[in-house]
């Protein structure tokens, strides 16, 4: 397969990486529990407050 | 193929879906999970959802098969626009996210982000009846597709075939978004099993990576019998037979616009929190870029070098032609599994979000008047079902208008909401009349534009979707400075983790149905 083709396809599959690990760790520093901040940027975090604690 | 062996395996997967389907059902308790999953999902269920809708019967047959037929520009020109959507989401994932109550459509994000004082909001409506319309049509050509290719693997009509379809379908997309979530992960095994195994095997037969290469290079028959030979040597092209212009537009659109494309952000709502929400297409784009498409790329690229030329219509014949001819048995019969969950799977979220649009973000908008959670979820089942009835009596006999218009929905989206969704999350500013216009003139610029480019009346030099972006975002940004900047109520909930009181009741006002018991 000719270089070119390899590199759009890395670049588009891959670029949304570079920033997404940013927001995680953004997300992490914000310390917002409810984002998902959870002591380290790849963990994903508990539930949020949703429709059932709006309701208690 | 042995028939037994490929209906035992149809049946099988048919009646494993139902099953997991009524899982869906059982998770269901009220109108928010029907709507949203409660926007807890996490990230597998979520990405098995985000999986199976993005990889339909368009990309697991068309992909190999404009690999097959026309070359690697079918990767390099066409669907790395849509790998570089995934990689657009995780920018709108980080923000739409964040409310502690989030939309539970895209629609209603319109109305929160922009109007949440208004009874009635214009913004929702429209952007429901663009939904509405553009999966309306989706189904209708993805139902009528699936009848032509499961009744030329099984032998069974063209209707028989559209109708048990059609069934399986509206059972789990009347199930509410759990119902779709649950069998989409199940969709999402089918298809990787099946692609992945179907490239283990053709990989050996055609000498490996770099041998099959070097034959594809060399290719000089035509791909379809009695068409012309399109030589290996144009097929390695990056470009194929598209001017560089052609290919930006079509990379905006395909990125961009389908990166809009109301069934992605809604997925990222239904994320349990923003991190979910982030790292949900940064998953998916491992699995579909790279596993799913990798595959598929082996199967085209391999067809080609294996069959030649083929005798068949189109291109699109190439998979399900491979699975039965070329694969034993059980395995062939697991590859068409594959299809049937693709097909099943993009169109089953494509009908539930149409009809959801309909019932809730144009009929509950305007009504004027409160419904209790259980009148709206009956209303919900009664219009998907009712929305599945119309698209499955259309696909009996498909009016050739509505491959035509299904042609411009990415770009009409893209058109409409790329400025209210990209620029709604980042700039405060933005205002209602910004958004507005943005929604009005988008779609009404991207058609009028491409149609004179068709037709030869301006230059295609500047893609018809640049123009529209260039229109709505200047006018948007204009309209956002002139007149006042949008209400701390509009924009809080997507920058702050705390709102103000304000904020809380305004939101709360606007939502009150689905607190409501």
């Amino acid at each position: 397969m000719p270089l070119g083709a390899y590199v759009i396809w890395a670049v588009t599959g891959l670029i949304g990486f570079t920033y997404g690990i940013v927001f995680l760790y953004r997300v992490e520093k914000s310390g917002v529990k409810r984002w998902g901040a959870a002591g380290s940027v790849f963990k994903l975090g508990s539930p949020p407050n949703t429709t059932d604690d709006i309701r208690k | 193929m042995n028939t037994w062996i490929l209906w035992s395996v149809i049946v099988v997967y048919f009646a494993l879906l139902i099953l997991i389907g009524r899982m869906g059902y059982k998770m269901s308790n009220n109108l928010s999970d029907f709507v949203a999953g409660n926007w807890n999902m996490g990230l597998l269920l979520v990405g098995g959802t985000f999986v199976a809708t993005w990889v339909s019967s368009v990309s697991i047959m068309g992909f190999p098969g404009m690999l097959f037929g026309k070359g690697l520009v079918a990767l390099t020109a066409i669907y790395s626009g849509f790998f570089m959507a995934n990689s657009l989401m995780p920018i709108i994932g980080y923000k739409i996210r964040r409310p502690v109550m989030p939309p539970a459509t895209i629609p209603e994000y319109f109305r929160l982000r922009f109007e949440p004082h208004s009874k009635k909001s214009g913004l929702q409506a429209i952007g429901g009846i663009a939904m509405a319309i553009g999966y309306l049509l989706y189904v209708m050509i993805q139902i009528s597709a699936f009848g032509y290719i499961f009744s030329s693997i099984t032998g069974l009509s063209y209707l028989a075939s559209i109708f048990i379809f059609g069934i399986f379908v509206l059972y789990i997309a009347a199930g509410g978004t759990l119902s779709v979530a649950t069998s989409d992960l199940f969709n999402s095994l089918v298809i990787i099993v099946s692609v992945v195994v179907g490239a283990l095997i053709i990989l050996p037969k055609v000498g490996g990576w770099s041998q099959m290469w070097a034959q594809y290079a060399s290719i000089n028959s035509p791909a379809l019998e009695g068409k012309e030979v399109v030589s290996g040597s144009k097929m390695l092209t990056l470009l194929g037979p598209y001017s560089i212009s052609t290919v930006i537009g079509m990379f905006i659109s395909s990125s961009l616009g389908a990166s809009v494309a109301p069934h992605w952000p809604s997925r990222m709502l239904y994320a349990r929190n923003v991190k979910t929400a982030v790292a949900l297409p940064m998953v998916s784009q491992i699995i579909i870029a790279f596993f799913v498409f990798g595959s598929l790329l082996i199967m085209g690229v391999g067809g080609r070098v294996l069959i030649g030329t083929l005798s068949a219509k189109s291109t699109d014949a190439l998979m399900p032609l491979l699975f039965l001819n070329h694969f034993p048995s059980i395995l062939g019969a697991l590859g068409i599994a594959g299809l049937v969950a693709a097909s099943v799977s993009t169109t089953n979220s494509m009908l539930f979000h149409g009809a959801l649009a309909v019932i809730y973000d144009v009929f509950k908008n305007y009504a004027g008047k409160s419904y209790n959670d259980k009148a709206l979820e009956r209303a919900a089942k009664i219009t998907v079902l009712a929305v599945g009835l119309i698209a499955i009596v259309i696909a009996i006999k498909p009016p050739e208008f509505i491959a035509v218009l299904s042609a411009y929905v990415f770009g009409f989206w893209g058109s409409a909401f790329i400025v209210p969704v990209y620029m709604g999350l980042y700039w405060k500013r933005l205002n209602r009349k910004g958004a507005y216009w943005a929604m009005i003139t988008g779609p009404i610029s991207y058609v009028t534009l491409d149609l004179m480019i068709k037709k030869n009346i301006i230059s295609g030099f500047i893609p018809a979707i640049v123009w529209s972006l260039i229109i709505t975002v200047s006018g948007a940004i204009i309209l956002s400075l002139v007149y006042e900047p949008a209400p701390r109520e509009c924009w809080e909930p997507f920058w702050e983790p705390e709102v103000s009181n304000d904020t809380e009741v305004a939101w709360a006002a606007a939502r009150k149905e689905l607190l409501a018991d």
